[in-house]
């Protein structure tokens, strides 16, 4: 993760795709930064449907 | 550099692609350089009072069914707008919730138990505050009318209501659409897109704000990657529109030279595609 992520947005993000469904499992497939935007990419879902970058000044862009 | 040729893969493919291939960074690039030429969705700032729900709602929304995400209770109420032969009616209807589902054609299913059907226009419910919930599941594309159909809804549900639908988008075979204007215009006939095509292909926010214009709350909305589907050829899948023949009673004539316009762009592998652009979205009736 680069420096400008913030990482609690991360650590928040991940528990909240852990907790949305506690009969459900969400896993999660790629975490990957974009080193051009540096912005983080999380791939993750049953269906690798949800998709979410974190920006480097911690917004989230579905 | 490799080989790869990334632009020739449709998005779900390129998606298999990169997950395959996690050493492949051109591939990952171009993955994501698609995505930033998607239609944007609302950024979610990280000082938004409602960030984790907002976060919560997108995971739920893009991961689940749509009778998932409908969530049918026992003892609830529940519409299912547009229920085509009844089988999404029948799935929520498990749940031992009550359902009618209604549609301007017979279902070909008998009523029993928990389950109605009745052969009702969406745009003229005769509902009061009947229903938990309205279901509506790639129905309302179909209704040029969609003030109409908001309203209905609105009115059929109880306070506190919800409505979960989901349903064609803008960008929805849009190189066909774009091809008939041409094709139609070459022709003398005067062809707006917008009021001359039949299905209603609203982008996220136009839909979003007729919900808020109506006075639904907490809306949340979901769009996704478009998704190619296989069709015999362009002349049929037009054939099954339906056009307003009265004023453009020769239509089916120019369908021939539509295809052909759209031949690089549609046809791959010997096979014909259409793109589907699919909008979620839930919405709930104020207290």
């Amino acid at each position: 993760v680069n420096e400008g992520t913030n990482n609690r947005t991360v650590t928040e993000f991940i528990s909240a795709v852990s907790s949305t469904y506690q009969r459900d499992v969400h896993p999660i497939h790629i975490v990957r930064l974009d080193e051009r935007t540096l912005n983080l990419f999380i791939l993750a879902g049953q269906n690798e449907e949800i998709e979410l970058e974190i920006q480097p000044n911690g917004s989230i862009e579905p | 550099m490799n080989n790869v040729n990334y632009a020739a893969m449709s998005d779900r493919e390129l998606k298999r692609y990169i997950l395959t291939h996690r050493d492949d960074r051109e591939g990952f690039y171009a993955y994501m350089d698609r995505r930033r030429s998607r239609p944007r969705q609302v950024t979610i700032k990280l000082d938004d009072p409602a960030w984790q729900e907002k976060i919560i709602s997108e995971i739920r929304i893009k991961d689940m069914s749509l009778v998932r995400l409908l969530n049918p209770q026992q003892h609830e109420d529940i519409l299912d707008l547009g229920c085509g032969d009844g089988k999404k009616t029948k799935e929520i209807a498990d749940s031992g919730a009550r359902v009618v589902g209604i549609d301007i054609w017979d279902s070909g299913e008998d009523s029993c138990n928990n389950l109605e059907f009745e052969i009702k226009n969406a745009t003229d419910l005769d509902y009061n505050q009947e229903f938990d919930a309205v279901f509506s599941n790639l129905v309302i594309h179909h209704i040029n009318s969609p003030k109409q159909v908001i309203s209905s809804v609105w009115n059929a549900l109880k306070p506190g209501g919800r409505f979960v639908a989901e349903f064609y988008g803008d960008g929805t075979a849009k190189e066909i659409i774009l091809a008939l204007q041409e094709v139609m215009s070459y022709h003398n006939y005067s062809f707006d897109i917008n009021k001359d095509f039949p299905w209603y292909l609203p982008t996220q926010e136009e839909y979003c704000n007729l919900l808020i214009n109506q006075g639904f709350e907490g809306t949340a909305q979901s769009i996704f990657p478009p998704q190619k589907r296989r069709i015999v050829d362009i002349c049929r899948w037009l054939e099954q529109i339906p056009f307003n023949t009265e004023k453009f009673n020769h239509i089916n004539d120019y369908f021939e030279e539509v295809q052909k316009k759209v031949r690089c762009q549609l046809f791959e592998d010997s096979q014909w595609f259409v793109n589907y652009q699919h909008i979620r979205i839930v919405a709930r009736k104020s207290e």
